[in-house]
Parts: structure tokens; sequence; C-alpha cells
């Protein structure tokens, strides 16, 4: 068999004689949208490259939790909590944070009430965590792939 | 700006869901990334944003606002970068590509050091992956890196898509466009990584780069086959 094109052939016009460019067109834009404009690279740049797992973790242990109580809140969350203990422990939880409070701060009742609920709903026999990581994990991951056609998503 | 391994990238999501847009988005910000705005007295200025007006960076660190007729006061916007789309870009140089146009030059170093946008095309569907052309589309696909491209193709599904460059892909791309915010959101899966990569962004910005209703056309003799099927003039 014979290599009948083994020469490459010039190109006529190169890339610079064919190439055309129209003017962009013309569209409105808000104020809003162009303070919060950044390119694509720009945000692919930025954006975590983070697993399931580690989604996951983020919004199994928040971390805008009270600094100082913050040991506590986190082993409250991993442990299993009965749901005997879990209102008498809700009581705790709030006298607990306003005794830690500054006395010369004015005293945030609901964020306090809605903290030691959070925690101590995560923690109540470590339903939410399941739910989630099912959420995270496999239930992802098969809506991705109806998405995708099937087609797999490496 | 070029890897080792080619760079094939599958945008897929239903219509609407900002594939196009986001095809056209990779290739604006390379191009803008490395333009220069050329001013009549023959100084040069790197293009520093683009939304919503063109600024570039002077020497002495002045930022300038382009006037929105630069065009006619003799500023050019130029840039290194090559682009090749089978559909219609503003605001861009770049080569329209059909298949013909593909076909031609496919043994032509025309088609290398670039981005090639291939939307909703005939030229990537798998049922015409053993025609003569499709044969031909899937040699042009083992040629990627070689050619040192910037494949982009959107598909509604991924499974839509010729079968080697499923195979040979490297980012698959999942696209969602929230119409409310104007926000589009991509989950991004590299080949090897089982890590995502979860971004989004305001699609203002891209818009006026391609025109979301542009249709794009069946290749003539694919119609002239359909018609002579059918017995149609």
């Amino acid at each position: 068999m014979t290599e009948e094109n083994n020469q490459i052939p010039e190109v006529k016009a190169g890339y610079e004689g064919m190439a055309v460019e129209e003017p962009e067109r013309d569209l409105e834009m808000s104020e809003e949208e162009l303070a919060e404009a950044s390119s694509l690279s720009k945000r692919t740049e930025l954006a975590p490259n983070l697993s399931d797992m580690q989604v996951g973790v983020l919004k199994l242990f928040p971390e805008d939790l009270q600094p100082k109580a913050r040991k506590l809140y986190d082993l409250l969350m991993v442990g299993r909590i009965s749901p005997d203990v879990f209102m008498s422990l809700l009581r705790i939880l709030i006298k607990e944070a306003v005794r830690r409070s500054d006395p010369h701060k004015p005293l945030h009742i609901g964020e306090m009430v809605a903290m030691a609920y959070s925690v101590l709903s995560i923690g109540l026999d470590g339903k939410g965590r399941i739910d989630l990581l099912e959420a995270m994990g496999a239930a992802r991951e098969s809506e991705e792939l109806a998405k995708m056609g099937g087609g797999g998503s490496f | 700006m070029f890897d080792a391994e080619a760079d094939i990238r599958i945008l897929t999501g239903p219509q609407g869901s900002g594939k196009s847009m986001t095809g056209v988005a990779y290739p604006v910000d390379d191009y803008f990334e490395k333009a220069k705005a050329i001013f009549p007295s023959g100084k040069q200025y790197p293009i520093i944003g683009t939304f919503p007006y063109y600024l570039c960076k002077t020497n002495d660190g002045r930022i300038l606002k382009l006037p929105n007729d630069y065009r006619t006061r003799g500023i050019r916007i130029e840039s290194p970068v090559k682009i090749f789309a089978n559909f219609k870009l503003f605001g861009l140089k770049y080569i329209y590509t059909d298949m013909k146009m593909m076909i031609q030059n496919m043994n032509s170093p025309l088609i290398t050091d670039a981005w090639f946008l291939i939307d909703e095309s005939f030229m990537i569907d798998k049922r015409n992956s053993m025609t003569q052309v499709g044969k031909i589309v899937a040699q042009f696909s083992a040629t990627i890196r070689k050619r040192r491209l910037h494949l982009v193709i959107m598909v509604q599904y991924k499974s839509f898509a010729e079968l080697r460059l499923r195979i040979f892909a490297t980012q698959t791309i999942l696209c969602e466009y929230d119409k409310r915010m104007g926000v589009v959101t991509l989950t991004i899966s590299k080949k090897g990584e089982k890590r995502k990569q979860t971004v989004s962004y305001n699609s203002m910005q891209y818009r006026r780069y391609y025109d979301t209703y542009e249709l794009i056309p069946i290749p003539e003799h694919v119609i002239e086959r359909a018609k002579a099927l059918v017995g149609a003039e």
C-alpha cells in the first residue's frame, strides 16, 4: 500500500486570512449583574476540589459554632444521643450557653437555642449524618449518572 | 496553555442548561487573558476586564476603559488565541468550521493550537460513527493532543457523543442553569479523579459572544440523501 498523501498541503490562507470577527452583541445588563460578575476561569481556579465526603463533613460539623463550646458540640454530634435525654440535654446546653455568655453584651437566646438544637439533632441516633452521607454519596452519583444519559462520569 | 494530555471537554445538560454558554466562556476567558488593546498610536496594553466594558492597564498602572465605539476610533483588540467553532461567535476573531471546512483542512496545519467548539453537531453524533465522515471525525478525535487542541463538545447527554470522544474525554461537565438568578452551575468530573468540582458563574457576561437561538445547520449532503429517500424535491 502506498502513501498517497504523505505531504501536508499548504494552507492557502492561514488562520489570520480566514478568521472573521463580528462586533459583540449589544445586551443590556443591570448594575447588580455588573457588580458580581467574575469570569468562569477565575471561579474555577478558586473553587475547592472537594470530595463528596469532604462536603458532607463540612455540613456535618458546622464551623461557626461557639469556639468555647466547640469540643463539647463536636462530641455531641459524633455521639449517639438517645431521644429520652434530648430535651434534658437541650435545656442543659442552653443554660450552659447563657452561663458562658459575656454579661456585658446582649443575649441572643434564639441563636443559643437554635445552636444547641442543631447540634443535638445531628447527634440524635446519628440519623442526620446517615441521611446526609447517603445524599452526598450514592444518591448524588446516581442522579448525575441519570442526567448524563448513562454515559458514565469517570 | 497546553498539557501533555489531550484536552477534551464534554459539556452535558438538557436544552437551556448553559452548555453553549460554558463552551463559549472557556475560549472567551483565554482570548481576553492574552489579548491586547492596540491604539492608533501603536501603543499596546493588556486587556484586564471585559465586563461590561473592555478595560486595559497601561505600563504606568493606569486603568483605561475603552469607549463603546472603540472600533470606529481605530482601537483594536487582538489576541493570539485561535478559535474554531461550528456556530457564530461575536466580538472574537474565529473561523466558522462546519464539517466541510474541517474535512478540507484535515491534513493541513490550520486546525492546531486552538480552541475547537462543537455544539449539537452532526459531526460528533455517535449514530454517524460508521459513515465515511464519521470515521474521519473519529480519526480527527485521536489527534487532539498532536494538534494541541482544546476540544469542547456540547451534547445533551454524554451517550449521544461518538464513542471515542467519550473515551478520550478528560473532563465531563454537567451544566445547570438557574433562570431566576441567571447563574450557570457546573459539576466538573475530571478523568482519573474521584473528586468533583462545582463552579457557578454569572451567565450575563458571556451572552454577547454568541446567539443562543442560532440553529446549527445539518450538512447539505445529509439533507439531500434524506430528500432522496422520501422523494422530496
